[in-house]
């Protein structure tokens, strides 16, 4: 049996947005892990470990986003990416 | 955002010469002074920009494609430009590859909204394998043009 989906809402905070450098750390962050995310804004599904995917979203300052993993590592991926955006990419 | 937003038609190139990133850049900020998109006394200031960006880390972002950008006073609204390196520029990309694809990016300081929905355009159409790949081939900047507007249009991708 599958693990079952783990699900975070996260709020973009900083004021760049998702920008270059904040998909960058994201990516970095996420291939860290035994895991699949996907982050998603709105019906817009993309994959955390894919640049071009991240910064296709358009992520804007005050906008939500999904995190929502499955896999081994799961929760702490999720985590981890959750931090991400909880320390505003380390911006601001 | 559609690429005629901002890409200026006269600043593409097709013939990179620069194998480095720091010649790569400056071929592509003096591509906007001729373009008169720069005033050419901005130019050093530019490129000390972008370069300082890339020292926090490299905007190769894989796939043999480059977004080198920053912000700046002297431009009153977001401008870019691109360039296809048929050699190959050492970028430090993410992948470690060579990028022959370059989408060059100066905003105002208080625009960043701008400056993500820019991003979001360029890298929403590079997914498209095809576009991708013809840009990479493309000879001349008029081929450049005719692929972003037909990307402008929907030609390819989502």
């Amino acid at each position: 049996m599958p693990e079952p989906a783990l699900k975070r809402i996260v709020t973009v905070a900083n004021r760049a947005g998702l920008h270059a450098r904040a998909a960058v750390m994201v990516v970095t962050e996420a291939r860290k892990f035994n895991a699949r995310v996907v982050i998603a804004k709105g019906l817009h599904e993309v994959e955390a470990t894919d640049i071009l995917q991240l910064m296709s979203l358009g992520a804007a300052q005050g906008e939500q986003l999904s995190l929502e993993g499955s896999g081994n590592e799961a929760q702490v991926a999720v985590d981890a990416l959750e931090q991400l955006f909880l320390r505003k990419f380390d911006e601001d | 955002m559609k690429f005629s937003d901002f890409i200026c038609r006269d600043a593409i190139r097709a013939n990179m010469a620069a194998l480095d990133k720091e010649g790569s850049i400056r071929e592509m900020v003096q591509a906007l002074v001729e373009a008169k998109r720069v005033n050419a006394a901005d130019f050093e200031s530019i490129v000390k920009a972008i370069l300082k960006r890339e020292e926090l880390g490299s905007t190769g972002i894989g796939r043999g494609v480059a977004v080198p950008h920053t912000k700046h006073p002297s431009v009153d609204r977001l401008i870019g430009t691109v360039s296809v390196s048929p050699a190959g520029v050492d970028f430090a990309s993410l992948d470690g590859e060579t990028v022959n694809l370059f989408f060059l990016l100066v905003s105002p300081p208080d625009r960043p909204g701008d400056h993500l929905r820019a991003l979001e355009n360029i890298s929403r159409q590079l997914r498209d394998d095809t576009f991708c790949h013809l840009l990479k081939q493309a000879k001349l900047p008029q081929d450049i043009t005719l692929l972003l507007d037909e990307a402008d249009n929907h030609q390819f991708g989502s």
